[in-house]
């Protein structure tokens, strides 16, 4: 029915211009305007009409609204509409939500960031973004995403970030202040505060896929600035895919043809893409899970066009990350066959999404063979009908050519340049350049290529291709002769682009001597077919033919008097530039002895400093983009190669190059040299440069604290460390709202710790995170794998948990740190330091007094011997607590260590002993003498291991704990809790994810 | 020393105070290394060249930093379109008359004037089956004929083209759904709820819902609160 034309709408009652039928006459009118003319009166009209209207005053909102919609329609139509902004602008402050609607509009579509009207509206919008009613908070938001600026940001950011995190916020409120949010970072970054982060990741769990989805793109550009800050998010999305993709956690209305949420798939795979991969082994199977069911619904071939897009959509953005991973070799083979049946596809999306993702994969694979094996079709694609395949095909062909075939490459290359797109053929020219000096294996096809590569492309060759062609046949000698000799036949020829005879003049003055003997090639020949040229070129390589003449007066006196006269007849040419060089030429070699002459015109030393402006020539007209590239079009090579990496990336970058030993730039010494030999420089030159690193947000990066480091304990956490110390199990931490629960394993160097959470609260907590931590000098030392991540929401009551497989692999000081964070309301975090220490890898030795003695003789005093003596800690009111014998056996017992009974002579001395596995170090033996005396409450204690670090280690944490001593106060005393009470306080969940 | 700023957001004036511009900040430290200023100054001797050859386009801008001169080149307001995952949205009649343009990134009107110019030429020489997806200088466009009107999106070239394209469907889509049978006419005659319709399903160039379900809903509070007010309205006069 709306089909049938402009008297279908004028009934429609919901629709809000339907109100104005003023509007719709207007735009009525100007449809039935034919002729440019007067549809260009009828707005005329309007416009007087409505300027004179606003002049007027005295209109009341309704007629404002109309006006403002008339000015905004004229306006789309694409006139120019220069006043009635203000007017537009006061619309906002209205209290009709219509017309506040309308005024809204009018803004983001009349003004942008700078305007200065601006800045009478900020109030306006604030006072919108503070209303209870969420449609006047949503158009404030939509207000700044559209025109807001760093003015504005610094204004509102507060109220926009209050409406993100807010738990009353509604799900539509809350993506929009996201998305809002990701606007004023873009606009200036420092508007998003370092310590807004935890907060901001945690909502990439919000049941809402809409909220998940908006969240996940601010952190997605979040993330790219700020990597440290934001690397929480890894887990997070990768953990969110599996619940979208494996799981089917989402509501029906978010599939979209039977495709559940593509583009919040898609948000996430890029987001991995953004971290190197993760080396937790719970993580990437997530990931490689989510990845196989991508691919496997992918199978699943549809007529649906819309699931057919969603699902390819989704299927290419899991390749790229297979890919980036690198480490998946069962997916990629996988995506490697499949990518060849898409380069045929019959659908021409397919196709060029298809050669798309094989470049990509060019890029980063360690093998081409697998592309290989499709040349013929991707140099068929090079015929496609659609300019757009044929460029995709270019790319990959560029970036699949190593020297094995390079050959049949270029060659396809320059035969399919002949009927290229103008609008290509600059780029294939740079491209086959780059090959052909990047893979030449022999001096003449090097040459050949070049010269009919210039031959043919002729206008498109940009000036640097040619100059890069002098370089190397001036730095390689073997090339001199070969070169001099064919472009002296190219320059015989009638019909030769000036280009060639630029390149001509240039190699024939400087080895046009090398030749002179040949036939055909005399210094007469040689000169003639120049001069042939000189009247059709321009001004430039006139010049460059007199400075070839010159030299040839050098090189062949025997024709001096021809190029006299040459000399004298421009020496009268209008054009300033080479009448001067005439006349200079002219005296030079009129001088009475020629030595000037022979200095001047001395044979050019080989070019000591030479840019290969053909890749950045290249990547500048690429590439000016801001969005992090994690690869480049080019072979892996490329992709190694960091400086041309950093020039693809910022596309403005010379990189200047230096020669090669001998500055060579092709030739069988230096094969393949070129890009890596010289990158060498590059990489010099520009060390550290790293343009996708700048910014502002790199400084704030320094300052960001890490939170789940051993700085940042909660208060509250050395308690249970402290008495988990001594035990296996135990309650770690207990707040109003949480109770961590911890359960160990220890068997030789590994440990298996199972971690319980508990919510408390009387409510639902969400969200739920944990991130684990290490010192940086300790992470060669130990090392976890987390086997699984707890639920992101926890009921009332509810349990979650989490297993984690340590590995000691040398003898560490420092013990892990866990970062956990909730929403409960707010957002909570606390950050726990774990009990794992190099005693928990110790195992109880028994040994023989005569053993015993001759180890601890064996092993010796210092350094592998340390000693303390020392009584409780100061602090405590004296009498409160002491030392007993008893309480010394069980931290003694505690520590792990085999207590020998009957060693020492004197009895009240204990004696230990142990061994400290470990992975990498070994295994250390240890013994323990330790000789207490209850009357001074004083305690001699002796380590001796067969490890200079361990003994000091050893003696630091058993001095701390007995320096506590124990209780006088029998009730206080704490009494280990029994295997029941363990098992009642875990509800019964058994250790049962232990690897052995 | 020259330093430049690939994008818009690192021009100068967004720096945080530019007297306590520190060069060293601008450095990447992923080769362990930091340079000395004396070395980057070298390193860039040609870069400063090149810039300069390059566009006057670039901008310089010179800030004092102790007693050196940093000369600061920002590449040209157009690059910044490569922000947004879409940067415009243009809704193209087969006659080349815009009917909605959305621009999700700051453009002068001479530049917007100039990409619609180029786009519009380049979308109505397609023909049909080619593929939906064309490269402009360095953005990517992304386009679908929907009956008599074209739906143009200008995103990055690194943007999944696909996911892009069913962002337009989707638009199309909740159209259709609001309008019922939705047609270009449709878009000319109330073109201000076609805006209100795209605010609601992209923002900063981002999709921000994909449920239909809710962003109907959305749309028709604010129908039922203008009706609302036109009620109020017609009691009061009564």
């Amino acid at each position: 029915m709306s089909s049938s034309g402009p008297t279908g709408f004028l009934g429609r009652s919901s629709s809000s211009n339907s109100n104005m039928r003023g509007l719709v006459q207007f735009i009525a009118d100007l449809r039935n305007a034919r002729a440019r003319e007067l549809e260009e009166k009828r707005i005329n009209k309007e416009l007087a009409n409505i300027r004179q209207k606003f002049k007027d005053g005295n209109l009341s909102g309704y007629h404002k609204k109309k006006y403002v919609c008339k000015l905004l329609y004229i306006y789309i139509l694409g006139w120019n509409v220069d006043f009635g902004h203000l007017e537009a602008v006061n619309l906002i402050s209205a209290t009709k939500y219509s017309e506040k609607q309308i005024g809204y509009l009018a803004m983001t579509l009349f003004l942008h960031e700078g305007h200065e009207l601006l800045h009478l509206v900020v109030n306006s919008i604030r006072k919108d973004l503070l209303d209870h009613n969420e449609l006047f908070n949503c158009l404030a938001l939509h207000a700044i995403a559209n025109v807001g600026g760093r003015e504005m940001g610094e204004a509102l950011s507060g109220e926009v970030h209050r409406l993100l995190i807010s738990p009353t916020s509604k799900a539509f409120v809350k993506k929009k202040a996201a998305l809002t949010m990701l606007r004023l970072y873009r606009k200036h970054p420092a508007i998003v505060q370092p310590q807004w982060a935890e907060r901001i990741i945690s909502l990439m769990d919000d049941v809402d896929l809409g909220v998940a989805l908006s969240v996940t793109s601010l952190v997605m550009t979040l993330a790219q600035d700020n990597f440290e800050q934001y690397k929480g998010a890894y887990a997070k999305a990768a953990g969110r895919l599996k619940r979208i993709v494996i799981d089917g956690e989402y509501a029906p209305d978010y599939l979209y043809y039977k495709v559940p949420c593509p583009w919040i798939q898609v948000k996430l795979l890029r987001l991995l893409q953004y971290f190197p991969p993760s080396e937790d082994s719970h993580v990437r199977g997530m990931i490689r899970e989510s990845l196989q069911k991508i691919l496997d619904l992918a199978l699943e071939t549809n007529k649906n066009v819309q699931q057919n897009n969603a699902q390819n959509a989704v299927l290419f953005e899991a390749i790229n990350l297979i890919i980036h991973l690198d480490t998946e070799h069962a997916l990629m083979k996988q995506i490697s066959s499949r990518l060849g049946r898409f380069i045929q596809s019959r659908e021409t999306n397919v196709r060029y999404l298809g050669l798309e993702a094989m470049t990509h994969l060019a890029a980063r694979a360690d093998t081409l063979d697998p592309i290989k094996q499709h040349q013929e079709v991707i140099i068929g694609s090079l015929k496609d009908r659609d300019i757009s395949v044929r460029r995709k095909g270019l790319d990959l062909l560029y970036s699949m050519c190593d020297s094995s075939n390079a050959r049949v490459i270029v060659g396809e290359l320059l035969h399919y340049l002949q009927n290229a797109d103008f609008a290509i053929r600059e780029e294939m020219v740079l491209k086959i350049a780059i090959l052909t000096e990047k893979y030449a294996t022999d001096v003449q096809w090097y040459v050949d290529i070049s010269l009919r590569l210039i031959a043919m492309a002729g206008d498109h060759v940009s000036d640097e291709v040619w100059q890069r062609v002098i370089q190397i046949i001036s730095n390689n000698e073997e090339l001199q002769v070969y070169a001099a000799q064919n472009i002296l036949q190219y320059c015989k020829q009638d019909h030769c682009h000036e280009t060639l005879v630029k390149i001509g003049a240039y190699i024939l003055g400087e080895f046009g001597h090398l030749i002179a003997e040949e036939r055909g090639c005399s210094p007469i020949e040689q000169m003639l077919a120049l001069q042939n040229k000189l009247p059709a070129c321009s001004s430039s390589t006139r010049g460059m033919i007199l400075s070839c003449f010159v030299k040839y007066v050098n090189l062949f006196p025997e024709i001096k008097p021809q190029l006299v006269n040459v000399f004298s007849v421009y020496s009268h040419t209008l054009d300033p530039e080479l009448q001067q060089r005439a006349c200079e030429y002219l005296t030079l070699i009129s001088m009475p002895t020629d030595d000037l002459l022979r200095t001047v015109c001395d044979e050019m030393p080989p070019f000591p400093e030479r840019e290969s402006a053909l890749l950045s020539r290249l990547h500048q007209k690429h590439s000016r983009t801001s969005d992090k590239r994690t690869w480049v079009v080019g072979g892996k090579d490329a992709n190694a190669d960091a400086a041309e990496l950093t020039m693809a990336k910022t596309g403005s970058l010379r990189r200047t190059f230096t020669t090669n030993g001998h500055g060579s730039g092709v030739g069988s010494s230096s094969r393949g040299g070129p890009a890596g030999a010289n990158g060498h420089s590059a990489a010099n030159d520009l060390a550290g440069l790293d343009m996708s690193n700048l910014g502002p947000a790199e400084a704030k990066a320094l300052k960001v604290p890490n939170l789940a480091s051993a700085a940042h304990l909660s208060p509250g956490w050395e308690r249970g460390f402290n008495r988990l110390l001594v035990r296996a199990d135990g309650v770690l931490y207990e707040d109003g709202q949480l109770q961590v629960g911890v359960r160990s394993e220890y068997r030789g160097q590994m440990a298996c710790l199972i971690l319980y959470f508990t919510n408390k609260t009387p409510a639902l907590i969400s969200s739920f995170t944990t991130t684990l931590d290490l010192d940086e000098s300790e992470k060669g030392n130990l090392t976890w794998d987390v086997k699984g991540l707890p639920d992101t929401t926890l009921n009332q009551g509810g349990q979650a948990q989490q297993v984690i497989v340590f590995e000691a692999k040398k003898v560490f000081d420092k013990s892990p740190t866990i970062r956990i964070s909730y929403l409960a309301g707010a957002l909570q975090a606390l950050t726990l330091k774990l009990p794992v220490t190099v005693h928990k890898f110790m195992d109880p030795a028994e040994l023989s007094a005569e053993d015993f003695f001759k180890r601890w003789k064996q092993i010796g005093g210092a350094p592998r011997e340390a000693q303390a003596i020392f009584g409780l800690a100061a602090g405590g009111k004296s009498g409160e607590r002491e030392i007993t014998e008893g309480f010394i056996r069980a931290v003694v017992e505690g520590f792990r260590w085999g207590v020998l009974n009957g060693v020492d002579p004197n009895a009240k001395n204990f004696v230990g002993a142990s061994v400290v596995h470990t992975s990498e170090g070994g295994k250390y033996g240890c013994l323990l003498r330790l000789e207490p005396n209850y009357a001074t409450q004083m305690v001699r204690l002796t380590i001796r291991a067969t490890d200079d670090t361990l003994p000091p280690l050893l003696l630091k944490m058993m001095q701390e704990r007995i320096a506590k001593g124990v209780s006088t106060v029998q009730e206080r005393h704490v009494v280990p809790p029994s295997v029941s009470e363990i098992s009642d306080s875990f509800r019964n969940i058994m250790v049962t994810t232990s690897n052995r | 020393m020259v330093v430049v700023c690939p994008s818009k957001s690192q021009h100068p004036h967004y720096w945080a105070r530019a007297p306590e511009f520190v060069p060293q900040a601008f450095i990447g430290k992923s080769r362990g290394q930091p340079l000395n200023l004396q070395q980057f100054d070298h390193s860039f001797r040609s870069l400063r060249t090149c810039i300069t050859q390059q566009s006057a386009a670039g901008e310089a801008e010179s800030l004092h930093y102790g007693n050196q001169v940093c000369h600061v080149f920002y590449l040209p307001a157009i690059l910044e379109a490569n922000w947004d995952l879409v940067s415009y949205l243009i809704l193209l009649s087969r006659q080349g008359k815009v009917r909605l343009a959305k621009w999700f990134t700051t453009l002068s009107p001479k530049d917007k004037a100039k990409i619609v110019k180029d786009v519009s030429q380049l979308v109505l020489a397609r023909r049909t089956r080619m593929c939906n997806f064309l490269e402009y200088k360095d953005t990517k466009i992304v386009y679908r004929r929907y009956a008599s009107l074209f739906f143009i999106a200008g995103c990055s070239s690194e943007d999944n083209e696909l996911i892009t394209l069913e962002i337009i469907h989707r638009y199309v889509e909740q159209m259709d759904k609001y309008y019922g049978n939705v047609c270009e006419l449709d878009i000319i005659f109330s073109f201000t709820k076609a805006y209100y319709i795209l605010d609601e399903l992209l923002l900063a160039g981002e999709l921000q819902e994909s449920s239909k379900k809710n962003v109907l809903r959305c749309i028709s509070q604010q129908d039922a609160l203008e009706d609302m007010e036109v009620e109020d309205e017609v009691t009061k006069i009564m």
